[in-house]
């Protein structure tokens, strides 16, 4: 991917997203709010959580905030790609984009780049925030561990994006690919509560998320510490996901470009 | 052979209506099968500017969005420059500028030098060269002094300027007007003419492909044009082609006192005059009789002396030769009836 189509696409973003001010200084407050609020039910549930807890070192708080942080690169890593998409179409801009030599599949990763940026340095500010203001235990964290975890699930979650952009593509709204994923990761991968409380066959479930390898890989290198030879299963399994999403996701994609451009719906919405 | 910056031979689109899942899954606007380009084969030279006439829905938007990649053809291909639009589509980009005058195409939160910094990188515009580039492309379009206001602050015809100034950046060899003066009023319609007849077309050497509306507009600026009709090409020619093709024929129109309709008529009858209609345009007795007639004034002059010889008076009389506009509807019409 061309780097100055890449740096052309964030500075765009940059622009307009420091033209609303409002909402550029409000997203700051409501990061600050959300890392609050768990702090306060951290402090609500105590103890009594510890020995579901036992594995990432007992504290709530500290489990918690790894998990909404990484819940949002789920997050945008499954709709950064089909929201490009279905913003190009809707603001008409799109057509005037696949009139240039750059492909659309590089439109299509470069205009989600601004989005995993903003997240990284939202996600990076709450833990920051976390361990400064409110005390959660992060000094532990294993730096390389936790990037390796945070690359291998960015890629599987944006191989699933990029399915879900391609069902976008041909249907403009209604994409099952990050309804369900996104309903049900945050749930079933355990983002609020480790995933022993739920019952054995959801736990069963569970593991065919990749969530719940990220999540549980995250929270050791965070949480405790662990070294890549210590989740190496959970990031075997990660690199498994992506490997086989990946491909598949960019052939899929492509085949609903062409399918639009036969129906003439490229830039439909 | 003769070397085209643009051919098409056997283009046809046709747009079907979804089936199985996808019919289930979402309400499409197209409900029967629609060819709306058919079979279409031209041909554009290097340096000309090249008319697309045709009504609302004859297929001219289509026929761009397949010339300038955004579709595929169902049959039939197109070239330009000698690049495939389907298997070589990269290529094509590379050459086309296109002017997509829907003013939602660009960031309303950008002023115009961002936009087109931004539109010029995806146009694969070498990067030393592109802040020069924006400066010439503005200069020639006469925005440079509003070059650091938000596009949203931009009336609609800056709008259009910035289309044009935005298609132009990567120096286009073939550059692909759609209605490039809609929405605009006379004076900047005006200007914008002026510069595809000076600048985009003539000193440059780029070919141009127009599509529009506005006949005048055609009539003034392309070298050819084509009339498109249903998908179809139904003629394709120079104005002076046209005319010869619908007839070489004026209208005239006599206006006379102390003649009735009816001795009008019979008038017609005996001279076999074409298209001939006869009104009385008010109560003072005058009497209009108008007809087409050729170039050589021979008809004209027998019906005059006609009309003397029965003891009527003529008032005026007016010669006009018919304009593209009408021959386009005599074509369009013709067409019409013939399908």
């Amino acid at each position: 991917m061309p780097a100055d189509v890449v740096a052309a696409f964030v500075k765009r973003d940059f622009i307009m997203e420091r033209s609303y001010r409002a909402a550029f200084i409000m997203k700051f407050v409501g990061m600050f709010m959300g890392v609050a609020s768990f702090f306060f039910v951290s402090r609500l549930v105590g103890r009594a959580a510890s020995p579901y807890l036992a594995q990432y070192g007992g504290d709530y708080f500290g489990f918690v905030l790894v998990g909404i942080a990484f819940i949002g690169f789920q997050g945008v890593g499954l709709g950064a790609f089909s929201s490009a998409i279905n913003a190009a179409q809707s603001q008409g801009t799109l057509e005037a984009m696949l009139v240039t030599p750059t492909r659309l599949t590089t439109v299509v990763l470069a205009s989600s780049v601004w989005s995993f940026l903003w997240t990284t340095f939202s996600i990076v500010l709450s833990l920051v925030v976390g361990a400064l203001v409110f005390g959660a235990k992060l000094g532990r964290a294993d730096l390389l561990s936790s990037l390796v975890v945070l690359v291998l699930t960015s890629l599987v979650f944006s191989g699933i994006g990029i399915w879900s952009a391609s069902v976008i593509m041909v249907l403009k709204r209604g994409d099952p690919v990050s309804w369900l994923f996104g309903s049900t990761s945050a749930f079933i991968g355990g983002t609020y509560f480790p995933t022993t409380v739920l019952p054995v066959w959801l736990q069963k479930i569970a593991h065919l998320f990749p969530i719940y390898y990220g999540l549980r890989a995250m929270r050791l290198a965070v949480l405790r510490g662990a070294s890549l030879s210590q989740i190496r299963g959970d990031v075997l399994i990660l690199a498994a996901f992506a490997a086989v999403v990946l491909p598949l996701s960019i052939f899929t994609f492509r085949y609903a470009v062409r399918v639009a451009k036969k129906d003439g719906t490229l830039g439909a919405y | 052979m003769r070397d085209y910056v643009l051919e098409t031979e056997g283009l046809t689109k046709t747009f079907v209506p979804p089936t199985g899942l996808r019919r289930l899954l979402m309400r499409s606007p197209i409900t029967e099968t629609i060819t709306a380009v058919d079979d279409v084969s031209l041909e554009v030279r290097p340096g000309e500017v090249f008319g697309l006439l045709g009504p609302n829905g004859a297929g001219k938007t289509t026929l761009i969005k397949l010339l300038t990649t955004l579709l595929q053809p169902t049959k039939g291909f197109a070239r330009v420059c000698g690049y495939d639009t389907v298997y070589q589509e990269h290529e094509v980009r590379r050459v086309i500028g296109t002017t997509i005058g829907e003013e939602r195409s660009f960031y309303w939160r950008l002023s115009a030098r961002q936009n087109l910094e931004f539109f010029g990188t995806l146009a694969a515009v070498p990067r030393r060269d592109l802040g020069g580039r924006i400066d010439e492309v503005l200069r020639l379009m006469g925005l440079e002094d509003a070059a650091d206001n938000m596009f949203y602050s931009f009336s609609s015809g800056m709008k259009q300027k910035l289309a044009i100034a935005r298609s132009l950046l990567a120096e286009p060899r073939v550059l692909f007007l759609d209605e490039p003066t809609k929405a605009v009023d006379a004076v900047t319609a005006n200007e914008l003419k002026r510069l595809v007849k000076e600048k985009l077309s003539g000193e440059s050497g780029r070919s141009v492909l127009l599509a529009t509306h506005r006949m005048e507009e055609a009539e003034q600026l392309c070298d050819r044009l084509a009339i498109i009709q249903s998908g179809r090409i139904v003629f394709c020619g120079t104005i002076p082609e046209l005319r010869r093709t619908v007839g070489d024929v004026e209208e005239c129109v006599l206006r006379m006192q102390g003649m009735d309709a009816q001795r009008c008529r019979l008038l017609a009858e005996h001279h076999r005059l074409s298209n001939p209609t006869v009104e009385r345009p008010g109560n003072n007795g005058m009497v209009e009789l108008r007809f087409s007639s050729g170039h050589d004034g021979v008809q004209l002059s027998n019906v005059l002396r006609d009309i003397l010889s029965a003891g009527g008076t003529v008032v005026s009389v007016d010669r006009h030769e018919r304009g593209l506009e009408e021959m386009f509807l005599h074509v369009v019409r013709g067409e019409a009836r013939a399908s």
